[in-house]
């Protein structure tokens, strides 16, 4: 045909195009499925009636639109001009939208804000979710009204048609597709020219197509568009669109669809006054699965069961019927219009050199914008995430991006700079065919996700084959067996060898690709498996079989919180004090200074907040004194004597559940006074003296002597504690010494100083003043206790560098949050050089800058030096945080006791050393760790202690009864349901507390403590 | 080379058959299913071959009204296994089964393919996104 021809073709199209798209304002309501669901029908309902009701029908069009992919933010209303993106709207804000959509206003309060920064914006090129995303094939989406053709007309829908009928030939089109570079969006990305050229040379008369259509719902005619194309330039004339009938608003459009193409001439016989013909079915399927792999699709068209046959032959040869058929996924179609239209050069253009072109994923999980994206091909999975997706809840910790659903793989929050993209996704053992991408963050379980994937695979499993018949059966059996913690250790090698069976063997993708999930996982979360075989810990705190209540799984020490919580919240504080020391004899202590993982892992957190358990440990210690929890006794146990070395934590708790059970244990320290780094590490102002010391008595209460200033190595060794009739040793001597920083004169140039001995001078109350200047090198808590005591020792200025981010800082958050309130800079991304001294004393510190570059296997961004950007940061005082470690000098240098990395070396199941009945835990064993992780390296110490003297342990068999206990719920209208906050505690005030060592966070009131744990969702008695 | 070996029956029309059948009564009873056969000229363990491979098919009574859960992967990582086990409760039957009184049948589906809005519910052709299970208490509470 020629030009003319094409001209008026293409004319005659227009004729039908919608003449409402002029100036009006024109308001749509998405009408997508993820909107519908969230209500939007009924806005779009309202939205017309107040229209109507106002007269407004000349100046504003009230329509539904095709899904703009914010699902999460439905149901979502766009205002053109000029696209202001409203979301979460309801019925009763029409009103308003109509108002200020014909004054030209804009409604506030609906704009989408970042739940971060509560930065507002206003329409969608601006909104971050879309800021970041290509669109090609969603171009139209939010835009038009994806049941008219006459609105796709408008945008210039099917003048790409027009341009391939009129004006090209088949190999032509096919030949323009090959360049582009297009690859299947549905499969594992063969290429698409490669494809059609297979099929149109494929001999027959007649040829088939089919349109797999089970994704891209409002973007029918876009994707009729580009199968009529396909049609054409392979020769097909016959079609059948493949769908799934769960979705039935998508089958009455796409029925409409073809219906409208047809009347337009776009389907049928002498499509656009061509010789070229294309009658289309529709045909409904069930949602099997399997039905998804190209051949069952194509027994399932013909009337048969799903299942699918050996390739080759390929369909392109012999399909549909035996004829040659070109089968493809609805996006794969979606993007033909575009590249007939504006050519194969633009598209290469987007993505990689070997992935051109965009995808449209779905983004689900824990990630606060979910919903559709097209995102070009090579974004990295940290601009999705963050970007796009705007972070996960919470600000939680990525753990695992988990692409291609049920079939795909997990990739580790090391890959956050991963480009999505055919090569890298297929690296990774999942196929961007699938486009299901899942944010997976620390509150997830990656086994308990596995077993959800592979029990579904077991389930779609058709059976054709034994490979997936059966073992998708069997592993799922053996993923569900380590959830609940009945398997052994064994079982992973024989799941991964099972896995890689399953993967080679099976006949189609769908046996083949359901291992991808356990293999991933396996490569890359292998100790969240062997967590939960052998500790049977699940660090998600999900496993039901496994977990009682999430915030006593997550406890170090496994402190029974709900039973004590629910107590508080009856006002039965002795016995909820009784129940915590059971596990951890410093609740006192614990409710100021723990991190409380417990609250982290909260279910309560996911409803609005996590309790605050800390504070009510802290209000109930304050309140009860320390009553000792009942544990059986043993008279005989008093001629057995154990000897513990080190009064910190670890050995504090060891020698007081020896204690309990009747043992005579004394405690040796080598410093005057006890406590440990609980007494030499943390300042007063974040744990008064007198709540360590009352805490302490407690223990010297129920039978432990101490013994402060006799040091292991100087005072006694251990042959001798043994010749002196002592039974077992403990070792909790900590991790005391300070690391270098490796500058030269760091060790005797004056000012010059490590955080753990200027905290230890400062609690000892030794004389000794701040520098006027004081830098403080570091980014964990020493650091900034360091900091803020160096503020209290006089100094006038305080400064802490850090390398890393305030991000990457392992120091909590709210002691940032403090420090920044004393007025103590931070100063990020910079790291020491060296000291600068002028006549012998120290004048200031040279750094340099720092940036952040590869991610180590944590997903932590390594700093690098930047050249050239060194400065010198004037200081007469210099403290590097940097780190302590153990020190072992009391040891000979050859002692079996030496471990790795300068530790004491230990069993990590008995803590027992290589030398008989000397144990050892804590820092000493661990590194620096947390007060309740010393604790319960203390109680486990003193059970394998008993064990080891008398072969069973009274300790085991106290805390296993306690198992069963039950704590009954409070009275159902006590209950503080959502809604009700969590409670803050008052704070010294901040201009005040600088000068001295006064505590800086106060006690909730008993009132609202007790409200506080009457939140409690008790989840220790849910029953499974 | 030829290597496909296909001798298939080819029933074009089964399954928009089995959908009428099942459309008019419910589910499938065996009676009609034999009509079918005999019509088709297909065997009856063909027929029942392609009934048993859908979830789209019942050869037992079903319930006046269908609920049915996403177990999807979307669905799971955000809390689906809660919304089952709420549905379950409120029904008082579980996944696969009706009500005694044929009002619902409650059924699991791997997938709805409407992962924004997980997890996810039908209720006979409407989606409910965004669950919670006291949500779902209250919409299979007040349904009739």
């Amino acid at each position: 045909m020629t030009e003319t021809a094409r001209a008026e073709e293409m004319a005659r199209l227009l004729e039908g195009a919608d003449p409402d798209v002029g100036d009006k304002v024109r308001i749509g309501v998405c009408s997508g499925a993820g909107c519908r669901a969230l209500g939007g029908q009924a806005v779009l309902a309202a939205l017309t009636a107040a229209a109507e009701a106002r007269g407004l029908g000349e100046t504003v069009k009230v329509f539904g639109v095709g899904c703009p992919g914010s699902c999460q933010q439905g149901p979502v209303v766009i205002v053109d001009p000029p696209a202001y993106f409203y979301q979460k709207v309801a019925s009763s804000d029409a009103a308003d939208i109509l108002e200020a959509a014909v004054a030209g206003k804009v409604v506030e309060r609906l704009l989408f804000k970042d739940q971060v920064t509560g930065e507002a914006y206003q329409t969608v090129p601006e909104v971050p979710f879309f800021k970041h995303q290509e669109r090609v094939v969603l171009r139209h989406s939010g835009a038009i009204n994806p049941e008219s053709i006459e609105d796709y007309i408008s945008v210039g829908g099917f003048q790409a048609l027009v341009k391939a009928v009129t004006s090209l030939t088949g190999p032509e089109i096919i030949e323009e597709i090959s360049r582009s570079g297009l690859r299947g969006r549905g499969g594992a990305g063969y290429a698409v020219g490669e494809k059609w050229r297979r099929c149109r040379e494929a001999p027959g008369d007649i040829k088939h197509l089919i349109c797999n259509r089970s994704s891209l719902e409002g973007l029918d005619f876009q994707i009729l568009e580009g199968l009529i194309i396909a049609a054409f330039a392979v020769g097909a004339t016959s079609g059948v669109v493949y769908l799934r009938q769960q979705n039935q608003k998508t089958v009455t459009q796409m029925r409409a669809a073809v219906k409208k193409a047809y009347e337009f001439g776009l389907l049928g016989q002498g499509i656009l006054s061509s010789n070229f013909n294309l009658d289309l079915e529709i045909y409904e399927s069930d949602s099997a699965f399997v039905a998804g792999e190209e051949t069952a699709m194509i027994a399932a068209i013909e009337g048969e069961r799903a299942v699918p046959r050996v390739r080759p032959p390929y369909p392109t040869e012999e399909g549909l019927w035996g004829r040659p058929t070109l089968i493809s996924n609805a996006e794969t179609f979606a993007n033909v219009p575009a590249i007939i239209g504006q050519g194969a050069d633009w598209f290469r253009s987007l993505g990689t050199l070997e992935s051109p072109g965009t995808k449209v994923f779905s983004l689900t999980g824990k990630v606060r914008n979910g919903g559709q994206v097209e995102l070009e091909l090579g974004t990295s999975i940290e601009t999705l995430i963050y970007e796009i997706g705007g972070g996960i809840p919470g600000d939680r910790a990525f753990k695992a991006l988990h692409v291609g659903g049920p079939s795909g793989g997990s990739v580790p929050a090391a890959a956050l700079d991963m480009p999505l993209d055919y090569e890298s996704i297929e690296a990774v053992g999942a196929i961007v065919g699938t486009s299901d991408l899942a944010v997976l963050d620390e509150c997830t379980c990656m086994v308990e996700t596995v077993s959800s994937f592979i029990n579904l695979m077991a389930d779609e499993s058709c059976g054709k084959c034994a490979p997936c018949r059966i073992g998708t059966k069997r592993m799922a059996e053996m993923v569900d067996d380590i959830i609940n913690g009945r398997a052994e250790l064994g079982l992973l090698a024989e799941l991964e060898a099972l896995a890689k069976v399953v993967k080679t063997t099976s006949l189609c993708g769908l046996g083949r690709t359901a291992p991808n999930p356990i293999l991933t996982t396996l490569k890359h979360f292998r100790s969240e498996y062997e967590d939960h075989i052998t500790a049977k810990k699940c660090s998600a705190a999900t496993c039901s079989a496994l977990v009682k209540a999430p915030c006593s799984h997550t406890c170090p020490a496994g402190v029974d919180a709900p039973s004590y919580i629910a107590l508080v919240a009856q006002g039965r504080y002795d016995e909820a004090i009784a129940i915590h020391r059971e596990r951890n004899p410093f609740p006192s202590i614990c409710g100021r200074v723990c991190h409380h993982p417990c609250e982290a892992r909260c279910k309560r957190g996911q409803l609005d907040e996590p309790i605050a358990i800390a504070l009510i440990k802290r209000f109930m210690s304050d309140k009860a004194a320390p009553i000792h929890p009942e544990f059986p006794r043993d008279p005989s146990n008093q001629h057995r004597q154990v000897a513990v070395v080190g009064a910190g934590p670890a050995g504090l708790a060891c020698a007081y559940y020896l204690a309990l059970v009747g043992y005579s244990v004394t405690v040796f320290e080598s410093l005057p006074v006890a406590g440990g780094m609980m007494k030499v590490g943390i300042p007063d102002f974040r744990l008064p003296t007198e709540i360590l010391e009352k805490e302490i008595e407690a223990i010297i209460d129920a039978g432990a002597k101490i013994e402060t200033g006799k040091a292991l190595g100087r005072d006694f060794t251990i042959d001798g504690l043994f010749e002196a009739g002592h039974q077992a040793v403990f070792l909790g001597t900590g991790a005391h010494a300070g690391n270098q920083m490796g500058l030269d004169r760091e060790t005797d140039l004056d000012g010059v100083i490590d955080g753990a001995a200027f905290l230890r001078a400062v609690n000892l109350g030794e004389p000794l003043r701040a520098g006027r200047r004081t830098v403080v090198v570091g980014g964990g808590n020493v650091a900034i206790d360091a900091a803020r005591a160096a503020l209290r020792q006089g100094a006038e200025q305080v400064k802490v560098v850090y390398r890393r981010t305030e991000k990457e800082m392992p120091a909590y958050e709210w002691d940032i949050r403090e420090a920044r309130e004393e007025n103590i800079v931070l100063d990020f991304l910079v790291s020491p050089v060296g000291l600068v001294e002028q006549d012998g004393r120290l004048t200031g510190i040279k750094c340099q800058r720092m940036v952040l570059g590869a991610r180590d296997d944590q997903g932590r961004r390594r700093p690098e030096p930047v050249a050239g950007s060194d400065f010198v940061e004037e200081a007469d005082m210099v403290i590097a945080a940097i780190g302590q470690s153990p020190d072992l000098d009391y040891l000979p240098e050859d002692s079996e006791l030496r471990g790795r990395w300068g530790r004491l070396g230990v069993s990590s199941e008995t803590l027992m050393g290589d030398r008989a009945g000397v144990f050892g835990g804590g820092d000493a064993v661990s590194g620096p760790a947390s007060v309740v992780e010393a604790v319960r390296h203390g109680q486990l110490a003193a059970a394998e202690i008993e064990k080891y003297l008398t072969g069973a342990s009274l300790i085991d068999l106290q805390l296993a009864a306690a198992e069963h206990r039950r704590i009954e719920p409070i009275p159902e209208e006590e209950f503080q349901a959502a809604g009700i906050v969590r409670r803050s505690p008052p704070e010294a005030d901040p201009q005040a507390r600088q000068g001295d060592f006064r505590e800086v966070v106060l006690a909730l009131a008993e009132n609202d403590a007790r409200e506080e744990a009457a939140r409690c969702l008790r989840c220790d008695l849910d029953e499974d | 080379m030829k290597t496909s070996t296909r001798s298939r029956v080819s029933t074009p029309d089964l399954i928009l058959e089995l959908r009428r059948i099942q459309d008019e009564h419910g589910y499938l009873p065996q009676s009609t299913l034999r009509e079918v056969a005999d019509r088709l000229g297909a065997p009856m363990s063909y027929i029942y071959g392609v009934v048993t491979f859908f979830d789209e098919f019942s050869l037992e009574r079903r319930g006046r009204h269908n609920v049915c859960v996403c177990r999807g992967s979307a669905c799971g990582v955000k809390g689906g296994k809660d919304i089952i086990s709420a549905a379950a409760d409120v029904l008082g039957v579980g996944p696969g089964q009706t009500t005694p009184d044929f009002e619902y049948t409650l059924e699991t589906v791997s997938c709805f393919g409407n992962c924004a809005v997980a997890p996810a519910m039908l209720v006979d052709k409407e989606l409910y996104g965004d669950l919670t299970p006291e949500r779902v208490r209250s919409l299979l509470d007040s349904d009739d």
